[in-house]
């Protein structure tokens, strides 16, 4: 039985290795990212936002909620050393000194890891600034404090987050070599349904022998 | 029995233990920053001093020593953790009279909360003083919102309501009872009522009034970007981040400052400078060069005061008051080593034939003596210095009348000399040019200075002229904000002068007046019905053509001085309203006659704030001149919707 399991394991790390999905940013000219790996189920937007606190009656929301600003200019990248951020980390990066930007998945996804790089300088919000990871009902599922006023701060870490729909960088400072490793797809693919029934069968059997 | 005596023994001694030490103990008698917990033991809110997250302020107390004893060890606690100093960034100085100064510069907290602040000296016979008192670090909400790129102060020194009011009357007109137009103050959106009492009083000055905006704390009068010592040194005192200083190191703002007063005067000063003598002259100026620049990024710099910055020696022209206060003697500065390490600040020095101007040329500023020197510029300067008077600029109303007729140069003032000044909204204009190439953004306070100085003088046509030229300063920042979105534009005031009153109108014509008996110009005062629509006529270049129209607009002087009042414009400038009009006006009596109310002096009134752009929501409802500080940062810092 042991080794039957062992097979089971493997069959599944290889499937979900193999359906890994990494998105690249390099922010050459716009924040569309390079992908990877699987296919992203959905699609992942970005945009300059807000965090909202009431809702339409003006009465306080439950939790505040992340809006992409629709009055805000396009998601602009561009050379930080033009703006005295420090000598650029390789040629633009994301410009999100006077707002916050917003990753938004159209379907929520598990986040196996994060790496970002902010600018070379000592300028930013010297206080509270985390990337923070929200599920699709605006809980906050984790935060990574980025130190704006270290210069080339960078961030590369491995997570275990579920169910992620949106993601925030948060203003005062440039981005750039941003990635977010998706571990799996929110939506099953055939192969993974197949394995995950084989793992409920095999746990079926087990509690029948203890 | 024996027990019973035994205890009481020991009860005498320890008293006899307690009283001596209530008798020879040291005492914490001051503690910085200031907190109604320190001086009240009240623990409660409003907490006196707030700070942002991570905005620098100085730890200080002094300490009472026993006689002849020293304090040899001083520990502050925030919360109960000792706060360790930078390296040089403490000291412990006797002050005499067995005092002494205990100071930790340059602190900070980034999270937000009420803190709680101990200080413990230890004397050197090992007796502790303690003080407790708190500050609060104010709670910023991150990612609000875009932010507010660009910050505009414009401040209508002692502009109260009636000040706005006087001014809308004489350039807008009003018929059948509207309003013909509205100011370009009245044209922004938001309105707030602003609470102006400094530190030490309900009725502020200048100093404190202008510090609140740049701090959000409270000062003494006097003071500017400090908070009160026991020392006479006017540069050791504990200091706090000014908005310039915090906005560079954190957004890289550049800072500009306008003015038509003397750049050293309180409200410029109180922008960038740190120190508790609104009136040191060279050394305010210095310090503009030797640490905002440096420091809060400032690239404008414009106003008069032009005799501090020449030498003594005269190798660089005639009109210099270098070294020199005007307030006292002595103004040049040298602050103390810790300051020096807490700040990263140099240490200045007494250097009577600096030649300022030619530093600041070296720093890169281009220098504009006159208006023509404005309008010399290429367009490419990022880095701008005007000074266009000895001292305070001339007013517009002087200004403008040698402007349309060369040949007018008004008794008193300085338009012989200073020929060519311009007026505040060129200022602005090349102001905002210069500020807008920054890509990060600036901080800049334009003030229209005489409103206040010509309302304490109580010459109404002046000052009601010089609040009509800040109004175009106004515009002239309002249609940069139009281009400008992320631009928070914030008009107010510092506090309010002389308690101005519009009491109604003249009922005589102006020749009328002219032949009117002193004994009658009581009587010419038109009320209700009587005083109608005073009309004035708009010349090309915007201002009255007269301010002696017929059927005038009348201003009574609440907090007034004596005055002798014809109800005319007086045509010499800066003429004290106890010596003007001797013969030919009728005695206003005001109040006691002694230093500080020989002229009209400011109130406790509040004032008015209007703002418009981004962040501009926040500023409505009534409420402190500190708020407004946190209510622009936080549209600067963490945005606004």
């Amino acid at each position: 039985m042991k080794k039957i399991l062992s097979i089971v394991a493997l069959a599944a790390m290889c499937a979900s290795s193999q359906a890994a999905t990494v998105l690249s940013y390099s922010f050459t000219s716009d924040a569309t990212p390079a992908v990877s790996g699987g296919s992203l189920v959905g699609t992942v937007s970005a945009a300059y936002a807000y965090i909202e606190t009431v809702d339409a009656n003006g009465d306080p929301l439950s939790l505040p909620s992340f809006r992409p600003d629709l009055t805000a200019p396009a998601i602009a990248v561009g050379d930080p050393s033009a703006r005295g951020y420090g000598a650029p980390i390789s040629g633009n990066a994301l410009d999100a000194v006077d707002q916050a930007v917003l990753f938004s998945f159209s379907a929520p996804q598990d986040i196996s890891a994060f790496a970002l790089t902010l600018d070379n300088s000592t300028i930013g919000t010297p206080f509270g600034t985390n990337v923070e990871f929200y599920d699709s009902q605006d809980a906050l599922l984790y935060s990574i404090l980025v130190d704006q006023t270290v210069s080339g701060f960078s961030v590369n870490q491995a997570l275990s987050l579920m169910g992620v729909s949106k993601v925030v960088l948060p203003s005062g400072a440039f981005y750039d070599n941003a990635s977010l490793t998706v571990a799996a797809s929110a939506v099953p693919e055939p192969s993974r349904v197949l394995l995950m029934g084989l793992f409920a069968g095999v746990a079926v059997f087990r509690r029948r022998r203890a | 029995m024996k027990l019973q005596n035994s205890g009481k023994f020991i009860a005498v001694i320890t008293g006899l233990f307690a009283l001596g030490n209530a008798f020879a103990a040291p005492t914490v008698t001051r503690l910085n920053p200031p907190s109604a917990l320190f001086t009240y033991a009240d623990a409660t809110p409003p907490y006196i001093s707030r700070f942002l997250p991570a905005q620098r302020f100085d730890l200080q107390a002094t300490i009472q020593a026993d006689a002849g004893k020293t304090i040899t060890s001083v520990v502050f606690k925030v919360n109960g953790s000792p706060v360790t100093a930078a390296s040089g960034a403490s000291a412990i100085t006797s002050i005499g009279g067995d005092k002494f100064s205990a100071t930790i510069r340059g602190y900070s907290n980034s999270t937000a909360g009420v803190k709680t602040l101990v200080v413990e000296a230890t004397q050197n016979d090992s007796l502790v003083a303690t003080g407790t008192g708190n500050f609060e670090i104010a709670s910023i909400t991150l990612n609000a919102g875009r932010k507010a790129k660009n910050i505009i102060w414009l401040i209508g020194d002692g502009t109260g309501i009636a000040h706005r009011t006087a001014a809308r009357i004489v350039s807008k007109g009003a018929s059948l009872g509207k309003s013909n137009d509205p100011l370009a103050i009245d044209t922004l959106p938001v309105t707030g009522i602003v609470v102006t009492h400094s530190l030490n009083s309900i009725v502020t000055d200048s100093a404190p009034g202008a510090h609140c905006y740049s701090t959000g704390n409270k000062a003494n009068n006097g003071q500017e970007g400090v908070f009160p010592d026991d020392t006479t040194d006017k540069w050791d005192n504990p200091r706090i981040e000014h908005m310039g200083s915090y906005l560079a190191r954190t957004q890289g703002k550049w800072l500009g400052i306008v003015s038509t007063a003397d750049v050293e005067d309180a409200t410029p000063a109180a922008f960038a400078v740190s120190t508790q003598d609104r009136g040191a002259g060279t050394g305010i100026c210095d310090m503009y060069l030797d640490e905002a620049v440096a420091n809060h990024n400032l690239h404008v710099l414009m106003g008069g005061g032009r005799k501090w910055f020449l030498p003594l020696d005269g190798s660089a022209g005639a009109g210099s008051g270098r070294v020199n206060s005007s307030t006292s003697g002595g103004g040049d500065y040298v602050v103390p080593s810790d300051v020096q390490a807490g700040w990263s600040v140099p240490a200045g020095s007494v250097d009577p034939n600096r030649n300022l101007i030619a530093d600041f040329q070296t720093a890169g500023f281009y220098y504009a003596p006159d208006l023509a020197g404005l309008n010399a510029m290429t367009g490419s300067e990022t880095k701008l210095l005007g000074l266009f008077n000895s001292g305070h600029m001339d007013v517009s109303y002087d200004k403008i009348a040698h402007r349309r007729n060369s040949a007018t140069i008004a008794p008193g003032s300085l338009i012989a000399t200073y020929p060519d000044q311009p007026l505040l909204e060129e200022m602005t204009d090349k102001a905002l040019t210069v500020l807008s190439k920054n890509a990060n953004g600036f901080v800049m306070m334009i003030e229209g200075a005489s409103i206040d100085k010509q309302a304490h003088n109580m010459d109404t046509e002046r000052w009601v002229h010089d609040a009509i030229e800040f109004d175009k300063a106004v515009a002239k920042c309002i249609a940069f904000q139009v281009a400008n979105p992320d631009t928070l534009i914030i008009v107010t005031a510092d506090h309010e002068c002389a308690g101005i009153a519009i009491s109604g109108g003249s009922t005589v014509t102006d020749a009328a007046l002219q032949s009117t008996a002193v004994g009658s110009l009581k009587g010419i005062v038109g009320t209700y019905d009587n005083a109608k629509f005073p009309a004035y006529t708009i010349a090309g270049d915007g201002y009255p053509t007269t301010m002696d129209v017929d059927y005038r607009m009348i201003i009574g002087y609440a907090g007034n001085s004596d005055r002798y009042e014809t109800w005319r414009s007086s045509p010499s400038y800066n003429v004290s309203p106890q010596a003007r009009n001797t013969t030919t006006g009728y005695l206003v009596t005001g109040q006691q006659a002694g230093t500080g109310v020989q002229s009209a002096v400011h109130t406790a009134s509040d004032i008015p704030l209007s703002a418009g752009g981004r962040g501009a929501a926040a500023f409505t409802g009534v409420f402190d001149n500190t708020d407004a500080f946190f209510k622009a940062m936080q549209a600067a810092i963490g945005g606004a919707k």
